[in-house]
């Protein structure tokens, strides 16, 4: 499975988890492969040996075996490190970089929702309430609009649970300077950058008794 | 089974011409933008123009010709528009091209360009417009791989609908303000950008490569074909002079140099090839905040006579292979987060450098990475007046 995954082979990928699967492997091992070949992913990309052709490749492998994985998940078996709501904002319909988030996060042991592409403020808000996310993450390429997250931000506040969630936004257009303008918590350049800061950010929210 | 023709723009397809889509009071705002253009634009020694192609040939100019990306968007929302209209409808398109370029003093104009979509609806991916984003894929047109582009005909490009109103609006500016200035082409190109980001997406086009490289090379030798009388007839149609060829997809950071070589750098080549009886200036380019220095020698081995790139490619590499080879740079010079949360001292400072650095001997002209909608006009201005400052010939660093 590890080699597949390096290697983005999402058929191989998909075929070696479901014979894990049959051979009773348990779910925390087979966890614990993806998200150490997605590890090893990010260091070869750090160290310029992947290419984000690699990384989109590699990270629809993962998307794929934790999608045959996670109905065999059973929750008290799995401690997760945080929740996480995630979606591309409103009036952007890019998916790629969230889907390589998302498939690190999964890896890095989170529980994420996604919600997908082209996403108002207040679907981030309801569904954060819902699960009772530690983080709120958004995505944006376009220039028009990243003020998208702006409203995010607002939005939590309006429901009065902007101090119980961290805020993390990423994608081309935005940068630290421009979460620290909107009042975001953290800002990521890339998937694996996303996965430290995630967990950086529910340590602070845990180490001030937050949820 | 033939390819399901999807017509993005159905509401035009009565209309053969842009001038039936104006009305008496747009004919009368575009005449009078047009005319406060045409002030402008002869208000100076050399026309747009002629300090273009005086540039691009390194012939004596006043001085570097210089124009901001991607205003419009600005003007969009100053005008209330929203992205449904600006590419569902060719007028306000252009009526928002036109005011840019007034507002912001642009020597480089744009015309109405429905992105990807004069590439794909003859193959049937479809299209949704949205009113706060660009038109999003609702459909492939391809679904198992590259079969389907080996063993079927391909379809015309001249079908498209898309493409027709990227050609009628291309020569209603030109009959206008062809005199002073080229509304030019940047154009998508290239069989692996085309097949990853037009006809399958990327996720699974990455895939097929990926398990069938040599059916990718079949089908990237009968779309390279494809598009090559795509690129003839929109050059015989419109009588363009400068064409910039971008495929953002080859950036050294996103794919591997064997994929490079492979699938990319063969199609560049002959694409240079296969066009090189066309007039005029073929760019190799690049979008985006990436870095095309390691590709720079191939791209001048090319053949392609001109360089579109910015920060971080290196200038001073483009700068040296400009005057070792007569390549022409088009330099995306001031990128976007400069221009978003600079100083208009700071801008004026790093445009003096570039200038510094490229301008000497010509070749060269400073533009900018898109300018955001919060971009600050005070930052959008200030480029013009520093090349108006540094720019000029002879260049007070010379």
């Amino acid at each position: 499975m590890r080699e597949s995954l390096l290697s983005g082979d999402k058929d191989e990928a998909r075929e070696t988890v479901i014979h894990a699967l049959n051979k009773k492997v348990a779910i925390k091992e087979i966890l614990s492969i993806i998200a150490n070949a997605m590890d090893e992913v990010g260091e070869k990309f750090q160290n310029k040996e992947y290419y984000l052709t690699d990384l989109i490749m590699s990270g629809a492998a993962a998307e794929e075996v934790i999608g045959v994985v996670t109905p065999y998940i059973k929750t008290e078996e799995i401690k997760y490190t945080g929740n996480v709501v995630i979606g591309t904002v409103e009036g952007d319909i890019h998916d790629l970089g969230k889907t390589l988030v998302i498939a690190m996060l999964n890896s890095a042991g989170f529980r994420v929702y996604d919600l997908g592409v082209d996403v108002p403020a207040s679907k981030y808000v309801e569904k954060a309430k819902e699960v009772r996310a530690d983080i709120v993450a958004s995505s944006a390429l376009l220039t028009t609009t990243k003020d998208r997250m702006k409203d995010i931000e607002e939005e939590l506040v309006r429901a009065g649970i902007r101090d119980k969630v961290k805020t993390l936004i990423g994608g081309a257009t935005v940068s630290a300077e421009y979460a620290r303008e909107i009042g975001a918590d953290g800002y990521a350049k890339d998937a694996f950058e996303a996965v430290a800061v995630a967990k950086s950010l529910v340590n602070k929210l845990r180490s001030k008794g937050g949820a | 089974m033939p390819w399901e023709y999807f017509n993005p723009l159905p509401h035009l397809s009565k209309y053969t011409s842009f001038e039936q889509l104006l009305s008496k009071k747009d004919k009368e705002e575009i005449d009078n933008l047009c005319k406060k253009i045409r002030e402008m634009w002869t208000s100076e020694p050399m026309k747009p123009i002629e300090r273009l192609v005086g540039s691009i040939m390194g012939m004596e100019i006043d001085r570097v010709p210089c124009t901001v990306f991607g205003p419009m968007f600005k003007t969009l929302r100053e005008i209330g528009g929203n992205f449904i209209d600006y590419y569902k409808n060719p007028v306000l398109n252009i009526k928002t091209a036109l005011l840019t370029i007034l507002k912001y003093n642009l020597e480089v104009g744009a015309a109405y360009n429905p992105i990807d979509m004069n590439q794909s609806d003859v193959f049937g991916t479809k299209w949704e417009f949205l009113e706060n984003s660009l038109p999003k894929v609702t459909e492939w047109a391809v679904k198992e791989g590259f079969r389907e582009i080996i063993e079927k005909d391909l379809p015309d490009p001249r079908k498209s609908e898309a493409l027709k109103w990227q050609i009628e609006t291309t020569n209603f500016l030109n009959k206008k303000l062809g005199d002073l200035n080229s509304f030019a082409f940047v154009y998508a190109v290239g069989p692996y950008y085309m097949y990853n980001s037009c006809l399958r997406g990327p996720k699974h086009g990455f895939y097929d490569i990926k398990k069938n490289p040599e059916l990718a090379v079949k089908a990237f030798d009968k779309l390279h074909d494809y598009i090559v009388d795509l690129l003839r007839y929109l050059m015989e149609k419109t009588n363009t002079p400068s064409w910039t060829l971008v495929d953002s997809l080859t950036s050294p950071s996103f794919t591997p140099p064997h994929w490079y070589e492979k699938f990319c750098a063969p199609y560049q080549k002959r694409l240079v090839e296969d066009l090189a009886p066309a007039p005029g200036t073929i760019a190799g380019g690049g979008q985006g905040q990436t870095d095309f220095t390691p590709l720079l020698d191939r791209f001048a081995e090319m053949g392609f006579t001109g360089f579109m790139f910015g920060p971080p490619t290196d200038l001073r590499k483009m700068k040296k292979i400009s005057d070792e080879k007569g390549i022409y740079i088009m330099h995306w010079a001031v990128p976007a987060p400069m221009m978003r949360y600079g100083t208009p001292q700071q801008i004026e400072a790093y445009v003096k450098e570039c200038i510094k650095i490229a301008a000497p001997r010509k070749r060269y002209m400073l533009g900018s990475d898109l300018a955001d909608h919060d971009t600050p006009d005070e930052n959008v201005h200030i480029i013009k007046q520093s090349v108006l400052k540094y720019g000029k010939y002879p260049l007070q660093f010379e």
